[in-house]
C-alpha cells in the first residue's frame, strides 16, 4: 500500500537542509498495523509528516500502491491518507460530532455541507471508537483518552485506506493507551486499512503491531516484532543499563544488582510472588547469609541472629530487610 | 441546523429590530413613534424630521450595524486563524495598524483625502485596509514562532503603543492643514459617518462578507490545526491569504471611517459561542455578525443615554461590555503557555 526507497527526510533550518534520516527503505501492506518506534529525536514525526506530504522528502521516492506520492493532488491525497498529529489543541465550544464531521470535508462542497449519508458515517465512526455517547459534548469537557478516540473517529470518517498517527498514546493512562492500540489493530483487521502510528510504548508495539519500523541513528530497520527481537536489534539501547527487552514477550524488564543476601527456606522459595519481589528489589538467595526468611501461617518471618520479626506483607518484609541491612550489614 | 440555533437566530433578529428602532428614535431632537412612522411612510411632510432621519440617524444606525458585524466577524476569523481565544482586531494591534495607515495618508498626502469626495473616502479606506493587513501579516508571521496566547497579546499591545508613538511624532512634525485633516479623522465615531461614506461602506462590507462566507470551510478545517487541515485537502496558504484580506477589509473599513472601536471583536465571538454552543463557523459567522450588530447598536443607544446632547464615546461603552467577557474567558478557560502545541 505504502512504500518508499532510499528516502531521506528532514527539514530546512535557516535555508540549510537538515537531514534527519537518509536512504531509508520500508513498506506497509493493506490491513497491517505498523508501529514506528525509536528514541526521541530519531525523526519519527518527520517521517510521518513526510509520508503525509506535509513536508517534502529530501530525497528518494514514496509510493502509494503503484503511484508516486508526488503525483497526487491534495484533493486525491485527502481521500487516501488521513493524518492525526500529536497536537492536543482543543478549540473552544467545538462539539465532538462537529470535529468528526470535519473528516468528511474531502467529500463536501465549498461550504462543507454534509449529506444525510455523511451524517450516518459520522455516527458510525463515533460508534466504532465507542464514543457515540459523547457526540454532543464540547471538546473541552472530555478526557484525553476520549479526545484521542474522537480524533481517530475523525480520521475514520475520512474513509482513507491509510491512516497515520503521531504518538496517539502519548499522555494517556495505561488503560486508555492499550484501548487505543487495540482499537487501531481492530480497524486494520475489520476495515483492511493500513495504519501507521509512532509510539514510545515498545511493549505494546512489539506485542500488537504486525510490522515494526525501527528508526535508529538515521536508518530504518523493518520487520515483524519477532524479527526485531530475534536479531537483537533493540539490544544496543540496553547495553550497560539495568533494564532490557524480554525477547519472549517484548516487555521491558528490570535487572537488579545483588544488593541484599538472604537465606530463604523452602516456604519462602516456593512463594512465586516473593520470587518476583526479590528480582525487583535485588534480593539474592544465599544459604550462608546472616538474614533468613520463612513464610509460615500467612506471615513472613525475618531472623537476624537472636532478633525475630513478623510481617503481614511483602512490602513490610522488604523494608525490614533493608533496615537491618542498613544498620548491621554495611 | 438544530432547533436551538433556529430559535436563537429568530430571537436575535427580533432583538436587533427592536434595538434598531429604538436607536432611530433616540437623539438630540425628540421624535415620537408616531412622527417616526409617518416620516418613514411619507405621510408627514415635516422636512426637518425626514432630514434628521436620512442624513443623521439612518447613516448612524447603518454604520453601527455594519461596524458591529464587521469587527465581530473579524475577531472570529482571527481567533480561529491564530488559534488564540483572545485575538481580536483591537487587542492584536490591527486597528492601530489601520490608524497608522490613515495617519500616513492624511498627514503625508493630505491632498488625497478631500472630505466628502468619493475618491477621497476610498483612499481613506484603502490606507486603513493596507495598514490593517500589514499588521495582520506581521502578527501571522509572529504567531508561527510564538505559540503562547498571552505573548501574542502583549506583542499586539506593544505594536499598538509603537504605532501610537509614531502617529504622535507625525502629528508633531506635520503642518497645520494636514494635522487638521487627521484630527478630524480621529474624532470619527458611529455618528460621524456621512451618507457619502455609507456609499462606500455598504458595498465594501458586502464584499468582505462574501469573502468571509468563502472562508467558512477552511475556518472549520483550521479548528483541527493546520497540519490536519492540510491533509483534509485545504489549501493552507490560500486560506490564510483569504482570511487576511477579509479581516483587513472589514477591520480597515470600520477603523477608517469610525476610528478604533475596541473589544467588540474579541468579546462577541465568545458571547455567540456561548449562546449557540457550537464551534461550527457555518452557524457562528451569521450568529457572530448578528450578535455584533446588536451589541454595537445597543452600545450606541447607551452612549446617548445622558441626553441633552451629551454623547458618550462609544469606545468607552464597548470597553465596559467587552472587558468583562475577556476576563471571563481568561478565568474560565485554562490557557497554559503553549496550550495549543
Amino acid at each position: 500500500m505504502i512504500s518508499f526507497q532510499k528516502l531521506s527526510t528532514g527539514y530546512f533550518k535557516r535555508s540549510q537542509p537538515l537531514v534527519v534520516s537518509s536512504g531509508i527503505t520500508a513498506s506497509a501492506e493493506r490491513g497491517e498495523l505498523v508501529a514506528l518506534i525509536g528514541l526521541n529525536g530519531t525523526g519519527k514525526s518527520t517521517l510521518l509528516r513526510t509520508l503525509a506530504a506535509l513536508q517534502p522528502a529530501m530525497g528518494g521516492e514514496i509510493w502509494l500502491d503503484d503511484k508516486k506520492l508526488r503525483g497526487y493532488t491534495s484533493e486525491v491525497l485527502s481521500r487516501t491518507i488521513a493524518f492525526v498529529s500529536s497536537s492536543r489543541a482543543r478549540s473552544p465550544a467545538v462539539k465532538v460530532s462537529e470535529m468528526v464531521e470535519l473528516g468528511r470535508y474531502p467529500y463536501t462542497n465549498w461550504l462543507g455541507s454534509l449529506t444525510p449519508n455523511d451524517k450516518i458515517l459520522v455516527m458510525e465512526a463515533l460508534d466504532r471508537v465507542h464514543a457515540l455517547h459523547l457526540a454532543d459534548h464540547p471538546l473541552d469537557q472530555i478526557s484525553d483518552g476520549e479526545f484521542q478516540r474522537v480524533h481517530i473517529a475523525r480520521a475514520l470518517c475520512q474513509d482513507t485506506p491509510v491512516i497515520l498517527l503521531d504518538e496517539p498514546t502519548a499522555f494517556l493512562d495505561v488503560i486508555n493507551r492499550y484501548e487505543i492500540i487495540v482499537l487501531l489493530r481492530d480497524l486494520c483487521r475489520l476495515k483492511n486499512k493500513t495504519i501507521l502510528f509512532s509510539t514510545h510504548d515498545w511493549s505494546a508495539a512489539l506485542q500488537l503491531a504486525d510490522r515494526i519500523w525501527y528508526l535508529h541513528a538515521g536508518t530504518l530497520r523493518e520487520g515483524a516484532p519477532e524479527d526485531i527481537l530475534m536479531t537483537g536489534q533493540l539490544d544496543a539501547h540496553f547495553e550497560g543499563k539495568d533494564f532490557y527487552v524480554n525477547p519472549e514477550t517484548g516487555q521491558i524488564r528490570f535487572a537488579q544488582h545483588d544488593a541484599y543476601h538472604v537465606a530463604l527456606d523452602q516456604t519462602a522459595l516456593s512463594n512465586s510472588w516473593f520470587i518476583k519481589a526479590m528480582k525487583r528489589a535485588g534480593i539474592t538467595h544465599n544459604p550462608d547469609a546472616k538474614l533468613s526468611v520463612s513464610f509460615i501461617g500467612n506471615q513472613w518471618n525475618l531472623s537476624f541472629g537472636e532478633t525475630h520479626s513478623r510481617y503481614q506483607s511483602i512490602l513490610e518484609l522488604i523494608s525490614g530487610i533493608r533496615k537491618i541491612h542498613a544498620q548491621f550489614l554495611p | 441546523m438544530k432547533h436551538r440555533s433556529v430559535i436563537l437566530f429568530l430571537l436575535l433578529v427580533i432583538v436587533l429590530v427592536i434595538l434598531v428602532c429604538a436607536d432611530l428614535l433616540t437623539g438630540t431632537t425628540r421624535m415620537s413613534l408616531h412622527d417616526f412612522v409617518h416620516a418613514l411612510t411619507g405621510n408627514n411632510h415635516d422636512p426637518v424630521l425626514l432630514n434628521i432621519l436620512t442624513e443623521f440617524r439612518i447613516p448612524r444606525v447603518v454604520t453601527a450595524l455594519v461596524a458591529g458585524a464587521s469587527l465581530s466577524v473579524s475577531g472570529l476569523m482571527m481567533q480561529t486563524l491564530f488559534r488564540n481565544p483572545l485575538a481580536g482586531p483591537y487587542v492584536l494591534g490591527i486597528s492601530s495598524g489601520s490608524a497608522l495607515g490613515v495617519a500616513l495618508l492624511t498627514m503625508g498626502f493630505p491632498g488625497y483625502v478631500l472630505s466628502g469626495s468619493i475618491p477621497g473616502q476610498l483612499n481613506l479606506f484603502l490606507a486603513a485596509f493596507f495598514g490593517a493587513t500589514a499588521v495582520l501579516g506581521i502578527m501571522l508571521l509572529l504567531s508561527l514562532r510564538l505559540r503562547d496566547v498571552f505573548t501574542m497579546l502583549i506583542i499586539g499591545m506593544l505594536l499598538g503603543s509603537a504605532f501610537s508613538a509614531i502617529i504622535g511624532i507625525m502629528q508633531y512634525l506635520s503642518n497645520e492643514s494636514a494635522l487638521k485633516v487627521f484630527v478630524i479623522w480621529t474624532m470619527g465615531s458611529l455618528g460621524g459617518v456621512t451618507s457619502e461614506q455609507i456609499k462606500i461602506l455598504l458595498p465594501v462590507f458586502i464584499l468582505g462578507v462574501i469573502l468571509v462566507i468563502g472562508a467558512i470551510k477552511p475556518l472549520n478545517a483550521l479548528l483541527l490545526g493546520e497540519q490536519e487541515a492540510k491533509t483534509l485537502g485545504i489549501n493552507i496558504i490560500g486560506s490564510r491569504v483569504l482570511l487576511l484580506v477579509a479581516t483587513g477589509i472589514l477591520t480597515g473599513l470600520i477603523t477608517g471611517y469610525c476610528g478604533p472601536i475596541g473589544f467588540i471583536g474579541v468579546a462577541v465571538p465568545h458571547i455567540a459561542r456561548w449562546f449557540f454552543r457550537t464551534g461550527n463557523h457555518r452557524v457562528l459567522v451569521p450568529a457572530v455578525m448578528l450578535t455584533g450588530a446588536s451589541v454595537l447598536v445597543c452600545s450606541d443607544l447607551i452612549s446617548q443615554l445622558p441626553g441633552k446632547g451629551i454623547i458618550l464615546p462609544v469606545n468607552a461603552v464597548t470597553a465596559l461590555i467587552g472587558i468583562p467577557v475577556i476576563v471571563w474567558v481568561i478565568v474560565r478557560r485554562p490557557i497554559y503557555p503553549g496550550n495549543d502545541n
